[in-house]
């Protein structure tokens, strides 16, 4: 089974605290991630990983290459097989992150989401699969991105300073 | 010298008589010139101030006066900017006596900061010196809080991502770069009282975190420790992040506690991973 990662803000997401949502009906879907799901023409950006973690550390060090800022990076992690339940077809397309090679490879859409589709995937995701976001904070995000930087799979000339200045390079 | 008239501009905290920003503008052979040549932040304990000039020799000399009270010599005068920047760097946990670093004079001034209004100004001829030097107070925090008000306020409208910069961003920390400690102060008093959007709250921290200002250093470190105990979980997770990007372990202590007390179980993992953050730092 295939993996996809999608970059998220970690508190949209479930589990909520239950103080803060004690209005929201037993097993409905909160709406705050769906904030998290912006899709043009009707894609949503996505990135398949095969190898879980080298992949995920790969990713993530360059879709943070290209922020204004080293900041944490929260995202999630799901099944192929969730896609393939839900019908929903998945197209290779450029990504617009800071590595190249994967920017080719690794990057897809979600295409011909309709709205009632992207909300069964989020139900899918959050609540049935229970997927739980994962974060990466400033010393990692460093890390990450020098280990990125020295296999050459990004360029620092290419960052921001908010970047490059932050890294020991 | 050629530096016949300094004024300096000090940004003053009354309630905490902390001094947050200070500002001189000279008058030289070639017309008058302004400069933001450092910070300085007091409190009982905690000294902090870094200069942003230390090309200008008037400029420098007006720190030496200021701070050491005695008249330029290129030793004096390093020593003064060595110091201000060293303790810039540690201004979290520096236990200097402010005693140690200014002169009696320097220090009535500043009791004297506290009990005048905002458009207080005072010259003060340096005789023996043959200067005359300006010293008025700036902002306070009630003249500055509407502002940041509306800062908050607009912020609320905009969606925000990880790492990028928004028009709130660039306001705050714009403010803070403009008003120092007294910025940090009211943004506290808003986010700490709950009276601000959490989610605005919880970017504001982020930031607040992040940016790189030494003067406030010690006082931004100080806002997300107590952020930590917010009600709201957005606040606590933006002041997380926000030391997670401070990098600074005296933090440790604070995380430990708030992990202890945090009910909400993925917020507490989070600020576990700050807290390994910071300890691999202070390895």
């Amino acid at each position: 089974m295939g993996l996809f990662l999608r970059t998220v803000r970690l508190n949209k997401w479930h589990p909520y605290p239950p103080e803060e949502c004690n209005w929201l009906p037993k097993g409905e879907l909160h709406a705050d991630p769906l904030a998290d799901l912006a899709t043009t023409r009707g894609a949503l950006s996505i990135w398949r990983i095969e190898d879980g973690e080298t992949d995920e550390r790969r990713v993530i060090a360059a879709l943070a290459s290209r922020r204004d800022s080293l900041q944490s990076i929260d995202y999630i992690v799901f099944g192929s097989d969730i896609l393939k339940r839900l019908n929903i077809q998945v197209e290779r397309s450029e990504g617009q992150s800071a590595d190249n090679e994967i920017n080719k490879s690794w990057h897809c859409d979600m295409i011909q989401l309709s709205a009632w589709k992207l909300v069964e995937f989020a139900e899918t995701v959050v609540i049935h699969e229970n997927v739980i976001p994962k974060r990466i904070t400033k010393g990692r995000l460093k890390e990450f991105i020098q280990d990125a930087v020295s296999a050459k799979q990004v360029d620092p000339g290419e960052m921001k300073t908010g970047i490059r200045d932050k890294l020991d390079i | 010298m050629g530096a016949q008239k300094i004024e300096v501009d000090y940004g003053m905290d009354i309630r905490s008589n902390a001094c947050t920003k200070v500002s001189a503008s000279f008058l030289s052979s070639k017309g008058v010139t302004e400069r933001s040549f450092g910070g300085v932040a007091t409190s009982n304990t905690v000294v902090s101030g870094y200069e942003e000039v230390l090309g200008e020799i008037p400029v420098k000399f007006a720190c030496n006066q200021l701070f050491r009270g005695q008249k330029f010599s290129g030793g004096e005068v390093e020593y003064a900017a060595n110091h201000f920047r060293k303790n810039a760097e540690q201004a979290v946990g520096l236990d200097t006596n402010i005693t140690d670093v200014f002169t009696p004079e320097f220090r009535q001034w500043l009791g004297n900061f506290s009990r005048y209004s905002d458009d207080w100004c005072l010259t003060l001829p340096m005789s023996s010196l043959g200067e005359d030097i300006t010293v008025r107070q700036t902002k306070s925090p009630q003249t500055i809080r509407p502002m940041i008000e509306r800062i908050f306020a607009a912020g609320s409208a905009e969606v925000f991502e990880d790492g990028m910069e928004s028009e709130f961003s660039r306001a705050l920390t714009s403010a803070i770069k403009e008003h120092g400690n007294i910025a940090i102060k009211v943004i506290g008093d808003l986010i700490l009282s709950e009276k601000v959007d959490p989610e605005v709250a919880s970017e504001a921290l982020r930031w607040i975190g992040d940016m790189e200002h030494p003067t406030t250093y010690a006082g931004r470190s100080e806002l997300l420790q107590r952020s930590l105990f917010c009600k709201s979980s957005w606040v606590r997770d933006g002041a997380s992040i926000g030391l997670a990007c401070l990098g600074n372990p005296g933090a440790i202590p604070h995380l430990k506690e708030a992990i202890g007390r945090e009910p909400y179980e993925l917020l507490r993992r989070n600020m576990e991973l700050t807290r390994q953050d910071l300890l691999e730092r202070d390895r």
